[in-house]
């Protein structure tokens, strides 16, 4: 007995420990909550091994109470479902919030255990559902933790299961656990699904279990990202990695990715009651969905993230304007750009799309392993066009012996001040005032690179 | 001395009401002849005002035998007065516009002595009102040997004659006149020449055949309606065979609000592009030769506007149009501009930081189609040490990257939209991912907002 309370007070200190260093590395104090759901049905009074299951039951509370309780980011608190109303009565929402969310309540949790005696039947699902209130509207500004412990599955009709998942999908549920009370392996499905379940068998195993639902509740789990270059090398870096839990898509946690002082990617913390989404914010960004992650350990996440760069450069330096560039892959935009500033993106091939007059694409720019890949163009010339009145009409090219607009003339405007690539090129214009279509007129122009030039309409 | 100058005037005016080919079949000539004293000078071993005689009389018989239903008649001017007159208003509409009228004609003409001065604006002016309708098909023959010399401007009369919405579209032969003589005509007709009595002839029976045998078109361009109102459109006729630009116009409606008339030559077939914003178009059209061709082209039309309010920053700012079908650009627009397009559903992108998309966004013809885009604010940020960091927009829960830092930037100016944003950063100094922080930034428009991080 005392050497299973030095064992205790050992493993104590250990949680205090880890559970600060969780807190640390998880950037903001979170504070975890953890609510004990436990079953007081009619059943729980049966005989099991040798006391009583309820017993069980108030040994395993008790043991994971105490020893988180001295921890100043963790609250706790207790649910009882079946022990207000007895069986007959078949009362199936005999679901009550015994203690409310504190820290240091291990003492009270452990006095009302006490005096509650199974009565009643099993509303699972309904209790379930009572937990929404239980966490409240913040419930994500916290680590949330369901401790459900029962001796048999819902005996109310309703489904345990579904309940259980939406609250995990809406992230009010951080992580859910189930410890059964001498189940029948052949109902341990039916628990599952509820959360991670472990099984007493016999009161023997009890101190096991505590120690197992701590451990898997507070172990922080390490995590090394190698993010690939071309050559599978885990050289890229320098970019940051936002961890969703996959469940409810609640992001969770940023880290930039690192390259440490010694030479390799920095290992991050992570908590372990979660399997995670990884976003890389490469452009674009990378997914990786359902990482799951094994606790005590340093877990390995290899992502190909192989980047090199791509600059649009304006040939000749004197000239200053800024063009708007996009880029497109597989004919989505993933971002756009001004000319002559360098752009980091993932390798592949890219259309590039330069909002000059007229604009200039050019498909399948390929961008290779740490390379940069410039994509020239020569200097635009400036055509000033001054309009002794009002004209109608647009700027065109011939491309493929068409006449393509490039430009719509501006109505409301006389003059007009373009930055336009070199080229040759026709206005077709009409004084508004002149209602004949004949008035139409046409000038051609050419621009060079660098140069001004004025167009009198 | 002088040559003769023969300016053929087509004033055309069609039925407004009833769109059809059949409409207005009526055909009306009116011969406008100089009688200045000029005229009597010789000319290739006789004199011009003989030559014009013989020669007008003889083309009316002819046209009137071949089709008794085209109506003639003869406008003389500078016959009544002498030179040493100077009368300016010297105009007479000798024989009214009729049909068999080739008798009068020649009755009327052999009683003139070509003597005074050359008021072809006054005579063009007072041409509108011989005819006795707007409808079918009106023609002026001018016969001249010299320009104006009554200081009225034949240009400013061929506009007045529109404005009294007869529609304007001449030919002009002219005989080896001085180039600079020549230019005088180029407002009211096509020019042809004739230095003798043989190239008049061969001039006076182009013009006729083409007055007889016009074909006009008129294209409509149809608005989300039908109706045929939008304008100011350019359009560019392709030769079909051939693929080469026959004519480029810019679409407008006459002085009665009409789709204006168009003399395309009716040999060969047009493709035809309307330059809107996509273009559309219509190929392997026919004309009709001797008629009036209408063309109706659904061109609706609907506005786009991408406004940003007072503008404080100086940048090029623009959206990008698409095709939703295929993606291709179909426009860049700047900010602050209104574009018209086809009416039709768009992807729009606009490039601000963060880029909005609009997809599948309907431009509505016939109306303004309006996205407003607040003002940025400026996002200021210095570094208090060397380090890495992106901006980011939670968007349904996710974190988008909007922004990244330059290389080896210490202070940066960012222009951001409204709007609350993450910034993460981390040190290159104490290079250890658990030095990943994060600070929230809201970003208010026209405001500058500080961050040091």
């Amino acid at each position: 007995m005392s050497k299973q309370h030095t064992y205790r007070n050992l493993f104590l200190l250990l949680v205090i420990c880890i559970g600060a260093h969780v807190n640390l590395f998880a950037q903001t104090t979170q504070v975890t909550r953890i609510l004990f759901v436990v079953d007081a049905s009619r059943s729980m009074s049966q005989t099991w091994d040798r006391s009583a299951k309820m017993v069980a039951a108030r040994n395993v509370v008790n043991g994971i109470a105490d020893s988180l309780n001295d921890n100043p980011n963790i609250q706790m608190a207790m649910r009882v479902y079946g022990h207000q109303s007895p069986q007959p009565l078949n009362d199936c929402e005999d679901s009550k919030l015994e203690i409310g969310f504190r820290t240091k309540n291990a003492l009270s949790i452990k006095n009302r255990l006490d005096d509650i005696r199974p009565n009643g039947v099993t509303p699972i699902a309904y209790s379930m559902e009572q937990t929404l209130t239980d966490f409240g509207p913040d419930a994500k500004n916290y680590r949330n933790i369901l401790i459900l412990v029962s001796d048999g599955f819902e005996s109310c009709g309703k489904n345990p299961c579904e309940v259980v998942q939406r609250l995990r999908n809406l992230g009010v549920i951080t992580k859910s656990y189930v410890i059964g009370i001498g189940i029948d392996a052949t109902e341990f499905t039916q628990f599952s699904c509820m959360g991670e379940f472990m099984n007493i068998e016999s009161e023997q195993k009890t101190e096991q279990v505590i120690d197992a639902t701590i451990a898997k509740i507070f172990n922080s789990v390490y995590v090394k990202v190698d993010l690939l270059d071309t050559y599978n090398q885990p050289k890229e870096t320098d970019v940051l990695m936002t961890f969703y839990d996959a469940t409810s898509d609640v992001q969770k946690f940023n880290y930039y990715h690192t390259i440490n002082p010694k030479g390799n990617p920095d290992t991050i913390t992570l908590d372990p009651a979660l399997n995670y989404d990884m976003q890389v914010h490469t452009t674009p960004e990378l997914m990786k969905k359902d990482i799951e992650l094994t606790p005590g350990k340093i877990n390995t996440i290899t992502q190909p993230a192989p980047q090199g760069y791509l600059v649009v450069d304006v040939r000749n330096e004197k000239f200053v304007a800024t063009l708007n560039c996009i880029i497109k892959k597989d004919n989505k935009i993933v971002t756009w750009e001004q000319t002559n500033k360098t752009r980091k993106l993932l390798t592949g091939n890219y259309d590039v799309e330069i909002l000059t007059l007229p604009i200039i694409t050019v498909k399948n720019v390929k961008v290779e392993q740490d390379k940069t890949t410039t994509l020239e163009i020569a200097a635009p010339g400036f055509a000033t066009i001054s309009k002794t009145e009002a004209v109608s009409g647009g700027i065109y090219e011939y491309r493929e012996n068409k006449l393509v607009e490039i430009y719509e003339l501006n109505e409301a405007s006389l003059k007009e001040t373009l930055t336009i690539q070199p080229g040759k090129y026709k206005i077709i214009y009409r004084y508004l005032s002149k209602k004949d279509m004949d008035a139409t007129k046409e000038i051609d122009f050419e621009i060079t690179s660098g140069a001004s030039f004025t167009i009198r309409l | 001395m002088r040559n003769i100058i023969v300016v053929c005037l087509l004033f055309l005016g069609f039925s407004l009401s009833a769109q059809t080919t059949s409409a207005g079949s009526a055909k009306r000539i009116l011969i406008l002849l100089d009688g200045s004293g000029s005229m009597l000078d010789p000319w290739k071993g006789t004199n011009k005002w003989e030559v014009a005689k013989k020669l007008v009389v003889k083309t009316i018989d002819s046209i009137q035998k071949e089709d008794p239903e085209v109506e003639i008649g003869i406008r003389v001017f500078g016959h009544q007065s002498p030179r040493a007159a100077h009368d300016c208003k010297d105009s007479k509409l000798e024989v009214s516009i009729s049909k068999n009228s080739g008798y009068n004609v020649k009755n009327a003409l052999n009683n003139i002595v070509p003597k005074g001065y050359t008021p072809i604006a006054y005579s063009l002016f007072l041409s509108a009102g011989d005819f006795i309708s707007t409808e079918g098909t009106n023609s002026i023959i001018l016969i001249t040997d010299g320009i104006e010399n009554c200081e009225g401007d034949p240009c400013a009369s061929s506009q007045a004659l529109r404005d009294k919405k007869i529609t304007l579209k001449p030919f002009v032969i002219g005989l080896g006149l001085a180039e600079t003589d020549k230019k005088q005509f180029d407002c009211i007709g096509s020019y042809y020449d004739a230095g003798d009595e043989k190239s008049f002839s061969n001039a006076m029976s182009i013009v006729v055949s083409q007055a007889l045998n016009i074909t006009t078109t008129q294209i409509n361009l149809l608005d989300a309606f039908g109706l045929p109102v939008e304008k100011n459109i350019e359009i560019t006729l392709y030769d079909h065979a051939t693929g080469e630009v026959r004519y480029n116009y810019v679409h407008t409606p006459d002085s009665r609000n009409q789709p204006d008339t168009l003399f395309l030559n009716p040999i060969g077939k047009y493709d035809i592009v309307v330059h809107t914003f996509p273009i559309v178009t219509l190929n392997d059209i026919e004309l009709t030769p001797g008629k009036h061709n209408i063309i109706g082209i659904d061109v609706p039309l609907g506005n786009l506007i991408i406004s940003e309010g007072q503008s404080t920053t100086f940048s090029p700012k623009q959206c990008v149009v698409r095709d939703n079908k295929t993606g291709e650009i179909v426009y860049a627009q700047n900010f602050n501009t209104k574009e018209r397009y086809i009416a039709g559903v768009y992807d729009i992108d606009i490039l601000t930081v963060p880029r909005l998309h609009y997809e599948d966004f309907v431009i509505k013809g016939g109306v303004d189609n309006k996205i407003d885009i607040p003002l940025p604010g400026t996002l200021n940020i210095s570094t208090t040490e060397n380090k890495v960091y992106s901006i980011y927009l939670v968007k349904e829960g996710r974190l988008e990257k909007v922004y990244e830092s330059s290389l080896n930037a210490s202070n940066e100016m960012v222009q951001l939209l409204p709007g609350d944003y993450k910034i993460f950063s981390r040190s290159n100094i104490k290079k250890y991912s658990a030095n990943t922080k994060d600070i929230a930034v809201s970003i208010k428009s026209a405001k500058t907002t500080i961050i040091k991080i």
